[in-house]
């Protein structure tokens, strides 16, 4: 089963944890967000391998909705990604809120 | 005016802060070395205790914004303020940067700053663990500089009191200060939420309990500042501080202008020639139109009754409500403002001051939004480790359990120094930045601000972006 990681809120990327191929177990750090001037990591909600990364590091894209996907081994019960309009948004926006 | 001529016992001294918090706090820290040259001399010959000029954000905006060399501008001032002393804001071991530098850092910041001419450094620590500027002391000491120990001023409940922030925690903070050699105490009210009768029992205990001068910083913000100058000045505070009107008022301090005038004839008379004030704010008013666009306009209103009404400072709603927009989440403000009190509760009641305002903050808005520590930041993290200090208040052991879960940098929160975690770093930054930092200053610059600070050098020295990392 193919499942995809959302990111919970707009920000960019900090850094990316895993590469393609990589194995993940359940709560494992896959990427961390830079949002709010903070540093929030995304972990998997389940066990599986790495399919696709689909964000860059400092990723400036708008509207992109999905951080990677990744083949699940385990059956994803109970996982919410949070919001349901969620996208990478603005470099801008986190780098402005900083300025101040 | 009515001349008393009457001699001053204990002139109220003031420290100008134009230069500094006065656009740091109304103009995004943007006021040009140039634009300061014209009246420096003039500022000289005020008679001001002392003149804070550099530190805080500065150096970040000077390099980021501006184009200027951050250690030039004491320097290039020094040469037309003679009399008055320069003054610098020193976040303890985060320098004027945004996290825990190692000590060598430190060490080499503070030397180089006392060299290009600071002689006053108000130190503090946003924890208020004082642990977090011993390195700062001893070599603003070894320089035979002035220690200005600092206290943040916070709050459990709207007034002073409540389970932290009692008159005695104050008393025993400055104490602990004195202790370390200060040679003058000053209680920073950065967000503004000194009441003037809380201003008055303050300064009334500190001044029984403390033998060096007293100095009160505070903000405009909740529009109590003015009012808590004069109880401060009542309470017998040695020195308070101020911005010439233009650069006063908002989000920044009160105006030197009115507190000059209203002491007039007084025991506390300052002494200052008003008229010489004015003069010189009509110079910033001449340069105003350069800096106007950067004036927040949203609101009619120059203070923020929102601080009055839940104590959380101005700049941290304007965050949180942005943060909130981008994540279509506005209508959820409300329940923010509650989670910000309990959430700064659970990390043990830090000051809302950067950084611990931001992390709160953000904390608040992930817990709103997702559930209470569902989604932790890494800061908050770092904080319940103890990597930022020791929090006022203990944090539950529960919860640190919870937080700390499989945390990357460790699962105990540790009890030491958090600086001696940290290994030296100038060593390993001189290789890194290799020819691109010619001197000591360029390689302390870039050790504070590595991306910002190597696009500042390539322009100064002309260095082809391509050629760098070669």
């Amino acid at each position: 089963m193919c499942m995809e990681i959302k990111a919970p809120m707009p920000g960019k990327i900090a850094s990316i944890s895993v590469s393609v191929g990589s194995q993940v177990k359940e709560e494992d750090e896959v990427i961390i967000m830079d949002a709010m001037k903070m540093e929030i990591p995304v972990y998997a909600p389940g066990s599986g391998i790495v399919k696709e990364i689909k964000v860059k590091w400092a990723s400036p894209s708008t509207k992109v909705s999905c951080l990677l996907s990744f083949i699940s081994a385990n059956k994803l019960e109970g996982y919410s990604s949070g919001l349901k309009e969620t996208y990478i948004d603005g470099i801008g926006a986190v780098e402005e809120a900083w300025k101040k | 005016m009515k001349d008393t001529k009457q001699i001053p016992v204990s002139p109220i001294k003031i420290q100008d802060n134009t230069f500094r918090d006065g656009h740091q706090s109304i103009y995004a820290t943007r006021m040009k070395t140039e634009d300061m040259i014209p009246i420096a001399e003039e500022m000289d010959n005020c008679g001001y205790w002392a003149m804070e000029v550099w530190g805080g954000a500065t150096f970040d905006t000077m390099h980021r914004f501006l184009d200027e060399d951050p250690w030039m501008r004491p320097r290039i001032l020094k040469k037309y303020i003679k009399k008055t002393p320069f003054s610098m804001l020193l976040r303890g071991q985060n320098l004027v940067g945004y996290r825990h530098y190692a000590d060598d850092v430190v060490r080499a910041f503070v030397d180089k700053s006392c060299e290009i001419g600071i002689d006053i450094f108000r130190c503090f620590d946003a924890l208020n663990d004082f642990r977090n500027i011993e390195t700062c002391v001893e070599r603003i000491k070894t320089n035979g500089k002035h220690f200005e120990g600092t206290v943040c001023y916070s709050l459990t409940e709207s007034r002073l009191g409540g389970e932290i922030y009692t008159l005695d925690f104050y008393v025993a903070k400055a104490k602990e200060l004195a202790g370390m050699g200060a040679d003058t105490i000053c209680i920073k009210d950065m967000a503004g939420l000194l009441s003037p009768y809380d201003a008055f029992d303050l300064f009334t205990a500190l001044k029984k309990a403390i033998k060096v001068p007293l100095h009160l910083h505070t903000h405009y913000t909740s529009g109590m500042g003015s009012m808590s100058y004069l109880k401060a000045v009542e309470a017998g505070v040695d020195i308070i501080d101020t911005c010439l009107a233009p650069f006063a008022l908002r989000t920044s301090m009160p105006a030197t202008e009115p507190i000059v005038a209203a002491l007039q004839g007084t025991d506390r008379d300052s002494g200052i020639d008003l008229s010489k004030l004015i003069k010189l704010s009509d110079h910033l008013e001449n340069i105003a139109p350069k800096y106007k666009h950067l004036l927040a306009d949203h609101k009619l209103s120059i203070i923020d009754t929102g601080v009055l009404a839940h104590q959380i400072p101005g700049g941290m709603i304007s965050n949180l409500t942005s943060q909130l927009k981008e994540m279509n989440a506005l209508n959820r403000i409300d329940e923010i403002y509650k989670e910000v009190v309990q959430t700064r509760k659970d990390m043990g009641y830090p000051p809302l001051v950067t950084p611990a305002s931001q992390i709160i903050g953000s904390q608040a808005v992930l817990n709103v939004l997702f559930g209470r520590y569902v989604r932790i930041s890494n800061q908050l993290k770092d904080l319940v480790l103890g990597l930022y200090g020791k929090t006022p208040a203990p944090i539950d052991k529960d919860l640190t359990k919870k937080i700390l879960k499989n945390y990357k940098r460790g699962q105990e929160p540790i009890t030491g120094r958090p600086a001696d975690y940290l290994p030296p770093e100038i060593e390993d930054a001189k290789k890194t930045i290799g020819n691109l930092a010619r001197n000591d200053e360029d390689l302390l610059g870039w050790i504070l601000f590595p991306q910002t600070m190597e696009k500042y050098l390539q322009k100064k020295y002309g260095v082809d972006t391509a050629a760098i990392g070669a």
